[in-house]
């Protein structure tokens, strides 16, 4: 767990990252949370991140960028990346602004984030069933 | 709160989430998780034994250094847990 001025923290638990954004970050601060991410998942081989941004009232284009960004450099270091939290407001004001997450996954709170990760990894160490010609 | 994996999955989440906030909020949120147990006619001892899975699935993935920080924490949200059947069990004075 990093215990920072509390920005953010980020917990690890087994082959999961949980990121969460406490307050709104500036430009310097989402590079600086995308950089730590990034090299935490090498650091302990992590294969699911999750970034909860529940308490955030708002994510501009530039946050809605990074998580993207983030979700796709995670992909390239071998983890899946899913969005926690988003409120209601947020949503709708996404929607309006025609900000989005592009392909990343998204859940409604922490629960079924890790409910998505878990069902991920267990279809990951579940071997396909071969048919035979 | 059902009992099982379910309210597992839930606990987990939600101590996580403590952990993570260490805030009222999440605070708030263990209290909701005991006064739904308590409605659910759910016993203290079944979710003691939830909390203490919990616990030690995340004391399992925990670095050294922040065992204290985790333990600290796994308190306050238990008794937060507990305080409704706190209430429940408490004798009016007079």
């Amino acid at each position: 767990m990093d215990s920072g001025p509390a920005l953010v923290s980020i917990l690890r638990q087994g082959p999961y990252l949980i990121a969460s954004i406490h307050v709104a970050l500036d430009d310097s601060q989402l590079i600086k949370f995308q950089q730590d991410l990034i090299h935490q998942i090498g650091q302990y081989r992590s294969r699911g991140v999750i970034i909860d941004v529940a308490a955030l009232d708002v994510l501009d284009s530039f946050a809605a960028r990074t998580l993207r960004n983030i979700a796709e450099m995670a992909r390239l270091r071998g983890a899946i990346t899913t969005i926690a939290g988003i409120q209601p407001d947020v949503a709708f004001a996404m929607v309006e602004l025609g900000l989005d997450t592009g392909s990343v996954h998204t859940a409604l709170d922490l629960e079924g984030a890790l409910e998505y990760l878990a069902g991920i990894n267990h279809n990951a160490r579940t071997p396909r069933q071969r048919s035979g010609r | 709160m059902i009992t099982g994996d379910a309210a597992r999955r839930n606990y987990h989440a939600a101590f996580l989430g403590h952990l993570l906030h260490r805030d009222e909020a999440s605070l708030r949120t263990g209290y909701e998780i005991g006064r739904r147990a308590v409605v659910e006619g759910v016993s203290m001892l079944e979710l003691a034994k939830i909390h203490h899975q919990v616990f030690r699935d995340v004391l399992a993935e925990t670095r050294p250094t922040e065992l204290d920080d985790v333990a600290g924490a796994a308190s306050e949200f238990f008794l937060e847990v507990l305080a409704t059947y706190h209430m429940t069990h408490q004798r009016p004075s007079n």
